[in-house]
């Protein structure tokens, strides 16, 4: 190939700094794939074929692009060895150079395409990752809310807890109480038992007293008998002081046997309440035992609820993390957005440098050539979208339903 | 409603996500898409702080920062750089112009949020 001249050397510049952008593209593409890889290697790849037809002896790397740019000449004059030289026309062949025009032309239409797309991507992406934070918030806090209800206020499973606890030890005091008036009871019992021990005694010494008396009556009848009218008024007295005997032993006798129904009625009465007693101290004993059993099943229903709640708490706040890395990853591909419109911008430039070099402008290019470089980047198309750009695809291959079961 | 910032970026992905951080935190964000149309914003709705991008098209972000600070009602509204902008020479240059804060992008909401709490208490 003949010297280049200033204009062609811009030209393949340009190219060299899409490839540098499309590799710029790529890297940030790994870091924050999004399915932009095919449409990115098809811009790569019709950069690289326009700047390979132009220079055979491009470098390769990108890392040789900034002595490149350091070479060129910044004033459109001829260099030194190139005046010396006689003047030499440029060949270009401009069929192929307004090729290269369309296709600068696609890949400028392709990296909009795929901006347009990365833009929708990331809004659509960010809505759903806040709507999904959104939501989680809510459900964390409708749990850690519920839970609390559950747990917490007058008929939560605290307070309840609090009620088991407070009604045992009511119940224990209760128990106990029942078993102090049982013993106070019993000790009465004891008491009245005694008490009446020592009445039956006096009622036996007045039925002794009055036998004695009775004896000593009947003595004295005899021997007021015996003196014959002289004692005659003494008789009298015997016999009432008998009469007296006798009626002192049927007091005695009768205070002895009323004593013994009371005492039989006391003591049946306390029996009767000693054993409804003993029957309540067993209820409380049961209860006691039943709302302590309760208490203790509860409460670790209480810890698992707060165990939940802190949980629930947790995951909220990793979601709200994972957002963090979620929300930076979305930049990054904000930024490829950005470095594929300067990708479109740096390509319509190209673009009009070569409608300037071949005078003649894109619409002008004729359907022959337009053709060739569209058959040349349609074999490079994987993405329906892509096609769109060169005016669908020509095959009905498309035309069918999305979803088909055959 | 909370207090109000003003956010101007010329992407309209990282206004978004600057509002969908702040928004669930009772902020109220008001959007610019470059530093004249925020310093128009700004001129006609006061707000409590500003977050403002380096590189954008029509004014940039020291230019509209400049013009913003100049505005009596502002001198002491608090402004912060929002950039991909790292270099130091940059953030010198912000600092003189007396912003409170310079935050480099990728941004994380959790940092955003406490940078915003600590100027705006």
């Amino acid at each position: 190939m003949g010297a280049m001249t200033l204009r062609n050397k811009k030209i393949v510049l340009a190219v060299l700094l899409i490839l540098q952008l499309v590799e710029l593209v790529a890297l940030a593409e790994s870091l924050v794939p999004l399915g932009l890889v095919v449409p990115l290697l098809s811009l790569a790849l019709l950069a690289w074929l326009f700047a390979e037809r132009h220079h055979k002896s491009l470098p390769a790397t990108v890392d040789r692009l900034e002595p490149v740019v350091v070479m060129v000449p910044e004033a459109d004059e001829p260099s030194k060895s190139q005046s010396d030289s006689p003047v030499q026309k440029p060949e270009i062949d401009l069929s192929l150079l307004m090729e290269q025009q369309v296709s600068i032309h696609l890949a400028g239409q392709l990296s909009r395409l795929v901006s347009d797309d990365t833009e929708k991507a990331v809004m659509t992406l960010s809505n759903s990752i806040f709507g999904l934070l959104q939501t989680s918030k809510k459900v964390s806090l409708n749990i850690e809310e519920s839970l609390k209800t559950l747990t917490g206020g007058e008929a939560g499973l605290d307070s309840m807890v609090q009620h088991l606890d407070t009604h045992w030890q009511a119940f224990n005091n209760l128990g106990q109480n029942f078993d102090t008036l049982r013993q106070a009871l019993e000790k009465d019992i004891h008491v009245l038992s005694v008490t009446v021990g020592a009445i039956n005694e006096f009622s036996d010494r007045i039925s002794d007293l009055a036998d004695q008396t009775n004896v000593l009556a009947i003595n004295a009848s005899i021997e007021a008998a015996r003196v014959g009218l002289p004692g005659r008024g003494f008789a009298v007295i015997a016999n009432q002081v008998q009469l007296l005997a006798k009626n002192s032993k049927t007091i005695a006798e009768t205070m002895a046997e009323t004593v013994r129904n009371v005492v039989s009625t006391v003591e049946l009465s306390f029996q009767r309440q000693t054993e409804r007693i003993r029957t309540s101290e067993k209820l409380i004993a049961r209860s006691e035992h039943d709302l302590r059993d309760w208490s203790q099943k509860v409460e670790p229903q209480v810890q698992r609820v707060e165990l939940l709640v802190n949980q629930s708490r947790s995951m909220a706040e990793l979601v709200t993390q994972e957002l963090n890395s979620v929300t930076v990853s979305l930049q990054f591909q904000d930024r490829v957005r950005q470095m594929l419109e300067h990708l479109e911008v740096l390509t319509r430039s190209a673009g009009d440098d070569l409608a300037n070099l071949t005078e003649v402008p894109l619409s002008g290019v004729s359907e022959n050539v337009r053709m060739r470089a569209v058959e040349r980047a349609s074999k490079l198309f994987t993405v329906e979208q892509e096609w769109s750009l060169v005016g669908g695809r020509r095959s009905n291959e498309n035309n069918g339903p999305r979803v088909e079961l055959f | 409603m909370g207090k109000k910032i003003l956010c101007i970026d010329d992407s309209s992905t990282i206004r978004m996500l600057v509002k969908k951080t702040l928004l669930p935190l009772d902020y109220e964000v008001l959007e610019a898409e470059n530093g004249k149309q925020g310093l128009e914003m700004a001129i006609n709705n006061p707000v409590d702080l500003l977050l403002v991008d380096v590189n954008m098209p029509v004014m940039n972000g020291f230019e509209c920062v400049a013009a913003v600070k100049a505005l009596p009602q502002y001198a002491k509204v608090p402004m912060v750089f929002l950039t991909t902008e790292s270099s130091q020479e940059k953030k010198d240059q912000g600092r003189q112009l007396g912003v409170s804060g310079w935050i480099i992008k990728p941004f994380e909401p959790d940092g955003l949020v406490k940078i915003l709490r600590m100027l705006l208490p």
